[in-house]
Order: structure tokens, then C-alpha cells, then sequence
């Protein structure tokens, strides 16, 4: 572990000399180098704006690498400012940083407490070689070494199976289910506490909030609906669904006691338990600002070990798929592509839906916020990255669909991480591919739960490696899918995080116009307007 | 850092050299806001900057806006570390570089 705790006067010197000291440790733990100038930037900017308003002459900053996790913390004390929304106060340095950040696309953390400010930017090192391409290896390798293997005798294939494939298969899914209950847990009790620190956030904030949480719910159940046609669905133990189901269903989701979650694994009472925690957490405010700063914590500790596991994805995949050729059961890998189908009726359906609500309330053509969007959309579709995406999507955003920048420098950020309707429907899609390839009964009960568990998933899931893992497992636990069943799905993901990434992108565009419309911020007759030539755009 | 203005008519040139951050940028904001009056054309030449902090951004954002309303700016010669610190803040959107 390496850790620099220095303090610093706010002057221009000190400032300076901060950055450089940011510069050098990002170099030397070997961040991305334009990820280094980012963090520079930022950190430099967020110190101006507390220098210019904070009578507090000092900050700390804190430099730290343990194993992959990589932080850059400054402590400023001083009033409550973040000064990465004081754009909404009106001088030009708060407003400078707000567009930096959007443009950046850098969303740090920001935190008052026990009197003192506390920005964090937590920087990723560079990738030796990116996941797409080890699980596209570990896919191309399982499926040509399990046809290899179907020379084998039978009695030696079988062997492979129980006595080293099965068991490290088996110990991977353990710690795998060890770890998603808490991560999830955390992720949704943290992210309802930090509500209570984004209070200034104001109207745009709620009303944004507010939005993206229940369209995420309503396009799930609509693009599960568009999906349903594929599958078989079975009214429930033979009989017609009964209310009495859904009632039993509603009320499991309440456990006998706040452990019972965890040691069965039980993700809709993992997350019911969070909610009431969270809550509690946010309703007591600084009362319990040391449970608080327990689930902070606890949740970086969580997601480190998620990101470590992470790296055998690679691994954990291809053992999964030379196991199925070796256990001839590659039968179910076969019949995944049905995933890929509902995936795109789903993903279709909604894409359909926000372009309808936004041509209709806002009344433009379908046809110019297509052609506006599609440059957006297609950098989703070819690199599955919304930060790579995300100085088209914010021109796009502002100059193209006229939304307000002021809306756009909280609701970009906060948007990528918590509004991914493609990866609802995704992981919707998934379970229901998967049900049927393993014969799980899909009842009406059974599409709730997936609904709901999907929905809430893509909101609370936080954009750490080995996230998607995450959800599938604690997706397919709930559901009753069994195990193998996520290393087919890791394996399409790669393929399908694509298309979800392009639709998330898309969906965060229509949702940012139609909350701009609601707040009196979008300029109505830029959206109307066709698509702006490229030397047009500056000013 | 060094600064050296060149006033031609109402077009002035200002040519950078060294580290444009926290400590040296308030140099540059004061030369600028004593030298824009009257002035329609500000060129700014950064072929000598090494280097640019938000600092100096700030400053080159200020001077933009106060040329928005008398004329026209124009950053010439950065290299490419400058160069980059405006493609990644968007910069190149506000300010005009050749």
C-alpha cells in the first residue's frame, strides 16, 4: 500500500504544488495519462472555487494506492460547499468547473462531514488488456478446446468434470455469492444515504432523481412485456395466478431477521433490508454519523474485493463452457441465443417508447432526433463505454437537444451510473433466456420478482468491475436459475453490453430533454431545429 | 513566465512562455485586463507554453468574454500537452485555437 497524507495552505503556490503532487503519484501508480490530466484538472479547479469562498486557509491531500483501488482525497474544512454544483451559484468559476466536469465527464465524490469537505476521485490504472477482449479469448479458447474434447473417452472427460472443473466452479460461485449480497447491500444503503448530502441539489436534482428511478421501473416492465411472446409462461403450479401468490410474494420480501438475508442469499431481502437501513441512515443524519461512515467504508472494502475477483471472470468463463462441452450439456449454451432475440425486442421497445413520449410532448420529428442522437448512439454501440462517449453525448445534449447545461452538469454524471434502462431490460432478457433453457417455471409471480429485483439492479449496481457478475448472480439466486447459468450470460454480455450501452446513452439523453422540458430549461425551438453542421457548433 | 505584448493598431499579440498555473496565471489576468482596452483582435501565442493549469484557463475564459464584446481572440502555436488540457475540458468549444 502506498499512502501520502500531506497538508497544504490554500494559496496559488500550495496549489500548485498539490497538483504536481497529484501528477506524480498518478504517473507513478500508472493511471492513464489523460486520465491523470482529468484528475489534475478538476482537483485544481474544485481548490480554486474553495480558496475564492471558504474562509479556510488549509487542505489536506490524500494520495493513496491499495492494490487496484487508487484515491486522490483533499479535505478542505471549512462551511458545507461542493463546489462541484456551486454552479448554481451564479459566478463564473462554479459555472467554469460544472462544464469542465460535464465535458470531462469525471463524476468525484463529494462529502461534508464532521465540518470539513471532502472531494475524491478515485482513478483507474491503465488496462494491460481490456476484459472484452480476455473474455472473448476465454469464449474462443473453451468452445475449440471442448470440441478438442469431445475425443476424450467419456470416463476421463466425466472425470475432469467432478474432480477439477465442478469444485474450482464451485468455490468461485461461493465467493461470488459471499461478496454480491454485501456489495449490493452497501450499494443500495450507501447510495439512499448519500441522498441526504446531495440536499442542495434543489429541484433539479429531486425532480431528475425522481425520474430516472421510476422510468427505469416502467421501461423494464415494458420491455419485459415486448419480450414475454418468446417465452412460455406458466400461470403458476398449474392453476390460474392466484392474488394470494403475489401476496405471499410481496411479504417474503420482509425477513425473519436482518441476517436471514445474508446467510441464504436472499437479494429481494438483501435490498428490502438496505432500503430500511439506508432510510434509517438518512432520517438520522448526523445522529449516526459513525454507522455512516461504517457503510462508507465498508462499501470501497466490498467493491476492492468485487474488483479483485473481477479479474478471473476471464477464467471463471471459460471453465464454465469447457465444462458444459465436457459434460455435453453445451446444449444450453445453443440455446442462449433466444437471450439475444428478447434482448432486442426489449431494447427496441424501449428505444420506441422514450422516442414517442419526447416527439409527442415536445412535438419535433422522430426524424430529427434521430439523426441528433445517432452519433451518440453509435460510439455506445462500437465501444460499450458511456465515458467514451461522453463528450458527444454532452455537445449532443446542449446543442443539439437544447438542454441546459445547468441540468446536464448534475444529470450527465449521476445519469451514467444510475439510469441504465438497457441493462435493466439486459438483465431481464438474460433471466428469461436462461429460465427456459433450464427449465425454470416462469410464473406471473416469477416476472415480478425478476422485474423488480432487474430494475432495481440497474439503478443500485455500481459501475465497479465485476458488476455484471454481481447482478447475474444475485439475479439468478432469487429466481431460481441455477449457477451455470451466469457464465453463459458473463460470456454474452460482452456481446450484449454493446447494445445496452448505446440504449442507456440514448435513454439518458430523452430522460435529461423531457426533465428539462418539466423544469422550464430546454430551449424547445434547438430541439426542433435539424441537426446543426459540425463547423457550426462553437459559441 | 515571461510575457511579451505586441500591440499593432487595436490588434495586440501577447506571447506566453513557461508555466501558465495557480502562481503565474493572476500575472497574465492582470497584463491582459490592462492592455484590452480598445483592442478589436487579441492574439495570444503559446508556441513558448509548457504547460497550463485550470488557473489559466480561467484567465484565457475571462479575456474571451471581454473579446466576445469588443472583437475577436485567437490562441496560436500550442503544442500538444496545451492542446490537450483544451480538448479535454471542452475548451476548444469557448476559445478559438489554430
Amino acid at each position: 500500500m502506498d499512502k501520502t497524507v500531506k497538508e497544504y495552505e490554500l494559496t496559488d503556490l500550495e496549489i500548485d504544488a498539490a497538483s504536481e503532487a497529484i501528477e506524480q503519484f498518478l504517473t507513478q501508480v500508472g493511471v492513464e495519462p489523460r486520465e491523470i490530466l482529468r484528475v489534475r484538472l478538476a482537483m485544481e479547479e474544485g481548490l480554486l472555487c474553495y480558496r475564492e469562498r471558504c474562509a479556510a486557509g488549509r487542505f489536506t491531500l490524500r494520495l493513496q494506492r491499495r492494490l487496484r483501488s487508487i484515491r486522490v482525497e483533499a479535505v478542505v474544512p471549512g462551511g458545507r460547499l461542493d463546489p462541484f454544483r456551486a454552479g448554481d451559484a451564479q459566478d463564473e468559476g462554479g459555472a467554469m468547473l460544472a462544464g469542465m466536469m460535464a465535458h470531462m465527464g469525471l463524476a468525484p465524490l463529494w462529502q461534508y462531514r464532521d465540518g470539513e469537505n471532502r472531494i475524491l476521485f478515485t482513478p483507474k490504472r491503465k488496462k494491460r488488456q481490456s476484459l472484452i477482449a480476455s473474455m472473448a479469448a476465454a469464449v474462443v479458447l473453451a468452445v475449440a478446446l471442448g470440441l478438442l474434447s469431445q475425443l476424450l473417452p467419456d470416463g476421463l472427460r466425466a472425470g475432469i468434470t467432478r474432480e477439477v472443473i465442478t469444485p474450482i466452479f464451485n468455490t468461485f460461485m461461493g465467493i461470488l455469492s459471499a461478496v454480491s449480497g454485501p456489495m449490493i447491500f452497501l450499494s443500495v444503503t450507501w447510495g439512499i444515504c448519500c441522498i441526504g448530502d446531495t440536499a442542495t441539489l434543489g429541484r433539479v436534482g429531486k425532480r431528475m432523481v425522481a425520474h430516472f428511478v421510476l422510468m427505469t421501473f416502467l421501461l423494464t416492465a415494458a420491455g419485459g412485456a415486448a419480450m414475454l411472446p418468446l417465452f412460455p409462461i406458466s400461470p403458476g403450479g398449474g392453476a390460474a395466478f392466484a392474488p394470494a401468490e403475489l401476496r405471499d410474494m410481496v411479504l417474503n420480501i420482509v425477513p425473519a431477521n436482518f441476517f436471514t438475508p445474508f446467510t441464504e442469499g436472499n437479494p429481494l431481502q438483501i435490498i428490502f433490508v438496505a432500503v430500511l437501513i439506508g432510510i434509517a441512515l438518512l432520517l438520522l443524519g448526523e445522529k449516526v454519523s459513525v454507522a455512516a461512515v461504517f457503510i462508507e467504508q465498508a462499501n470501497y472494502v466490498v467493491q476492492l474485493i468485487m474488483g479483485a475477483v473481477s479479474a478471473l471472470i476471464p477464467a471463471f468463463v471459460f471453465g464454465s463452457i469447457l465444462n458444459m462441452f465436457l459434460s455435453d450439456s453445451f446444449a444450453a449454451l445453443a440455446r442462449s441465443y433466444k437471450v439475444v432475440l428478447a434482448l432486442g425486442l426489449g431494447l427496441v421497445t424501449v428505444t420506441l417508447i422514450y422516442l414517442v413520449l419526447v416527439c409527442v410532448k415536445l412535438r419535433v420529428s422522430p426524424g430529427v432526433i434521430v439523426k441528433k442522437t445517432l452519433p451518440t448512439f453509435l460510439l455506445g454501440l462500437s465501444t460499450a463505454s458511456s465515458v467514451a462517449a461522453y463528450p458527444t453525448n454532452a455537445e449532443c445534449c446542449e446543442k443539439d437537444l437544447g438542454i441546459d447545461p445547468k441540468v446536464l452538469r448534475f444529470g450527465l454524471p449521476l445519469g451514467q451510473v444510475i439510469f441504465m434502462p438497457g441493462a435493466a431490460v439486459t438483465l431481464l432478457a438474460a433471466a428469461l433466456g436462461m429460465a427456459e433453457v433450464y427449465d425454470v417455471t416462469i410464473s406471473p409471480s416469477w416476472l415480478l420478482t425478476a422485474l423488480f429485483i432487474t430494475a432495481v439492479l440497474a439503478i443500485a449496481a455500481p459501475p465497479v468491475p465485476g458488476s455484471a457478475l454481481t447482478c447475474y448472480t444475485l439475479l439468478f439466486v432469487q429466481l431460481g436459475v441455477p449457477a451455470e447459468a451466469v457464465a453463459i450470460t458473463t460470456a454474452l454480455n460482452v456481446v450484449l453490453e454493446f447494445t445496452s450501452t448505446a440504449v442507456n446513452l440514448f435513454g439518458l439523453q430523452m430522460a435529461l430533454t423531457l426533465v428539462g422540458s418539466s423544469l422550464d430549461m430546454l430551449d424547445e425551438k434547438a430541439l426542433r431545429q435539424g441537426k446543426r453542421p459540425a463547423g457550426a457548433r462553437k459559441g | 513566465m515571461t510575457i511579451e505584448k505586441t500591440q499593432n493598431g487595436t490588434e495586440l499579440t501577447v506571447k506566453v512562455a513557461g508555466r501558465l498555473e495557480t502562481v503565474t496565471a493572476p500575472q497574465l489576468d492582470a497584463e491582459l485586463k490592462a492592455s484590452l482596452e480598445g483592442v478589436t483582435a487579441l492574439v495570444l501565442d503559446f508556441s513558448g507554453l509548457d504547460y497550463i493549469s485550470s488557473a489559466g484557463l480561467r484567465v484565457l475564459f475571462a479575456a474571451q468574454k471581454t473579446m466576445n464584446r469588443q472583437g475577436s481572440m485567437v490562441i496560436r502555436g500550442a503544442n500538444e500537452d496545451v492542446k490537450e488540457v483544451f480538448e479535454v475540458t471542452g475548451s476548444m468549444e469557448i476559445l478559438t485555437i489554430e
